[in-house]
């Protein structure tokens, strides 16, 4: 195989599967992308055995051929080159020539036969969304996705279209975001609970494409998105039933600006180290919500901030780092907090937006 | 004495624990070839020291505490005399505060082998005729034996725990404490000395049943303000509380080997013993703390300790143990001999809970490490603490060794 490909694309096509390669040094093929020419392209493709990603990029094809190349000292090689063309050349046995300009570079090769064979997957429909509404709502609720494995189901992203809507949710059980909203010509529908990684992998790389289209097989979800295709596995089990969890009303309610919000809350976090909660106070007649926090044998801070409540006084208290992570993702200038009791979850919602939903579980003060 | 069936223990429950000629009974741990043999420590036989405790074998002989030694060396000439070695004694005694205080923060210790205990129960508590034989039971297994009164009050407490030495326990259930103490001698009551015990006898009082019997004024004329402090305790009457449950900064836990542990699992199981221990007093008390300290002491007496203060307060075993076993390893060569090891846990922070959205089914796994030792918790404060426990890989040798010699004690 002899091809010549321009740094900037194959650049890009190297990122792009990347996110595709295993660390796992028992099966060092996956280490590996597969190389191969096609029609006048460049195929590449990464496979962890849970996610595996192809992308293609155009190429002059001297001799057509395949061959899989380390992938992460590939990726590093071609970002240190110059932007020209890079050509690279397996016509050696056992490994390929990498050359741009005046560098040269000698790689050994892994044997492209013992790279498994890209998923087929045969879905009924694929749905197109556009990329920005996707990527933006998937980075929303993964902020609560789960990093506990031992509980599978609460590690993904469950993700439903129907009716012209698209609604993700994610729950670590600490904390749950709801975002939902309606996409104008979408059409057909789907349920399905995707690995947090990959489709965050997803929302980042399709981000420069105007749309991205998924669909379902029994044990897959694969999207498509410029000239890739990435296919991750689906998470098997039923995703906790999320409605009956978020309270139907609530006894205090706080409208504030979320930017002023986020910066008290910042400071005052400064004094909640080692997992100390943060106190969140509603005082309904003095139109104060105060913030305190307590860090045993360092100290204590506090601040007040001007609110418009209704409703009860309250005092109940979170995890600094859980609230910070709604406020951030929340969006409008303004959010509502609405809380039920100092047991009960906390909501964060959007003003402007009731498809935003941020719901938080407190601590239980000793 | 109490196989019968009892109403539920109504008011305060005291108890005092009183240890069994205690250092003698420590020097008869130590030197096995001294067990069943008079002991007496103290001063040595041919000076002018006094005795300090003697053995039960040797106060058969009429030795007892505070007498001459010389008069000790001649009542019982075939004698053991050991010097006494207080930090040795300290250490035992160490030992059962520590067991106390699994049971309860509110032990008062008046000596270094006395202390009351309030182990009133509580809504749903357990009987603390229990209690008391489990305390007794966990301290026989240190190697030495303690007597114990339980009732109401400090000073029936006191008194019960003088009535059956050694290896008594003697409860007085609330309402019988008239019965019991009617026919005790005034001497038995404490705050009673000799002269006391004269002037009650000119008015013909001689026992606790006449002193209940006294009008206050005779009492306060006779003995002054004391004399109705002294009525009101012969009839049973004492509301002073037992001190203790202030502020902890720490909580820890020892254990001396009777001969040197030096093998890995032998030394990673006491570990793991210590921390179960250590945490389960830390959550009896609602306690989580983030500085953990490994204390070791090697064959040669030369004593290590290392400490580590992790980001989040921890109270539960499975968080303790993999930092403590790391920090052993930093102290520790397999191989190497030890003659203690010993943990412990400070910095407690505000004890917080992140509370769950999701219903037990889903959340059940990372509650489940809470729930299994609470469960254990419960299991251990009803049935004793050697009913369950961990797999532990490794002997309990020492443990083990103690309960046996205990066992084929004749008693």
């Amino acid at each position: 195989m002899k091809v010549s490909v321009a740094r900037g694309e194959l650049l890009e096509a190297l990122s792009a599967v990347s996110k595709g390669l295993s660390t796992r040094t028992t099966l060092p093929i996956l280490s590996g992308i597969h190389i191969s020419t096609r029609d006048g392209s460049l195929v590449l493709q990464s496979t962890d055995l849970e996610i595996s990603i192809k992308t293609k990029t155009k190429a002059r094809i001297e001799d057509a051929g395949q061959t899989v190349l380390p992938g992460k000292l590939l990726t590093d090689i071609v970002r240190s080159l110059p932007e020209a063309a890079v050509t690279i050349d397996t016509s050696s046995t056992g490994s390929a020539i990498v050359t741009c300009g005046q560098s040269s570079f000698t790689v050994k090769t892994l044997s492209p036969e013992d790279f498994p064979k890209f998923p087929v997957i045969s879905t009924d429909e694929m749905i197109s969304l556009p990329s920005s509404s996707f990527s933006k709502i998937v980075h929303q609720v993964s902020k609560a996705v789960s990093r506990d494995e031992t509980r599978p189901i609460l590690t993904g992203i469950l993700v439903v279209i129907e009716e012209g809507m698209l609604r993700m949710v994610a729950t670590d059980s600490y904390r749950l975001c709801l975002r939902e909203t309606t996409i104008e010509g979408v059409a057909g529908s789907l349920e399905v609970v995707i690995p947090g990684r990959g489709i965050e992998d997803v929302a980042r790389l399709a981000a420069s494409s105007e749309q991205v289209s998924l669909g379902v097989s029994d044990n897959q979800v694969i999207f498509q998105f410029g000239e890739t295709v990435f296919i991750s596995r689906r998470i098997e089990g039923s995703f906790p039933n999320y409605r009956q969890l978020i309270p139907k009303d609530h006894q205090t309610r706080v409208v504030i600006d979320r930017a002023e919000f986020s910066e008290a809350v910042k400071r005052v976090s400064l004094l909640a180290q080692h997992n100390a909660p943060l106190r969140v106070a509603v005082n309904t007649a003095d139109h104060i919500l105060t913030l305190t926090a307590q860090t045993q044998d360092v100290g204590e801070a506090k601040e007040d901030i001007e609110i418009s409540p209704v409703g009860e006084d309250v005092e109940i208290a979170f995890n600094h780092t859980y609230l910070m992570d709604g406020i951030s993702v929340a969006e409008g200038e303004k959010i509502a907090i609405e809380i039920v009791s100092p047991l009960k979850p906390g909501i964060l919602k959007s003003v402007d937006n009731s498809e935003f939903i941020y719901l938080l579980m407190p601590v239980r003060l000793g | 004495m109490d196989d019968t069936l009892h109403f539920a223990w109504a008011g305060r429950a005291i108890m005092h624990l009183d240890m069994d000629a205690f250092f003698a009974a420590v020097e008869q741990l130590d030197h096995p070839e001294w067990r069943g043999r008079p002991v007496i420590v103290g001063g040595s036989p041919d000076g002018r020291g006094v005795v300090s405790t003697a053995s039960y074998e040797a106060r058969v002989f009429g030795v007892h505490s505070a007498m001459p030694a010389a008069q000790a060396a001649r009542l019982c000439p075939s004698a053991i005399w050991a010097r006494p070695r207080f930090s040795r004694y300290e250490e035992i005694s160490r030992s059962v505060r520590d067991i106390m205080r699994d049971v309860t923060p509110y032990v008062h210790p008046t000596s270094i082998d006395e202390a009351y205990l309030d182990i009133t129960p509580g809504v749903n508590g357990v009987d603390p005729v229990n209690i008391a034989r489990r305390i007794q039971a966990d301290v026989a297994r240190l190697g030495v034996t303690c007597s114990i009164g339980l009732a109401t009050s400090r000073t029936v407490a006191k008194i019960a725990s003088e009535a059956d030495k050694p290896r008594g326990l003697t409860v007085v259930r609330p309402g019988a404490e008239p019965g019991f103490l009617a026919p005790m001698p005034v001497k038995a009551l404490p705050g009673v000395g000799r002269a006391t015990e004269e002037r009650l006898r000119t008015v013909g009082v001689r026992t606790l049943g006449d002193l209940a019997a006294l009008d206050e004024r005779s009492a306060d004329q006779l003995l002054g303000s004391h004399g109705i402090d002294l009525v009101m305790r012969a009839r049973g009457i004492d509301a002073r509380p037992v001190s203790g449950g202030s502020e902890r900064k720490s909580v820890s836990a020892e254990h001396t080997f009777r001969s040197d542990i030096r093998t890995r699992e032998e030394v990673e199981a006491e570990l793991r013993r210590l921390v179960e221990r250590v945490a389960r007093r830390m959550r009896a008390h609602g306690l989580s703390g983030r500085t953990f300290t490994v204390k070791l002491r090697y064959a040669d007496f030369s004593t290590r300790t290392v400490s580590r203060t992790v980001a989040v307060p921890a109270d539960i075993d499975a968080d303790i143990l993999p930092v403590a076993v790391t920090m052993l390893s930093e102290v520790w060569t397999p191989g190497a001999g030890l003659r203690l090891l010993g943990f412990g846990v400070a910095g407690f922070g505000q004890q917080t809970q992140q509370l769950e959205l999701l219903d037990e089914s889903v959340q059940a796994d990372t509650s489940k490490p809470r729930a299994l030792v609470e469960g254990l918790d419960r299991i251990k404060e009803r049935f004793g603490d050697d009913v369950l426990g961990f797999g532990v890989r490794g002997l309990r040798a020492p443990i083990r060794e103690n309960k046996g010699e205990e066992d084929d004690d004749p008693v």
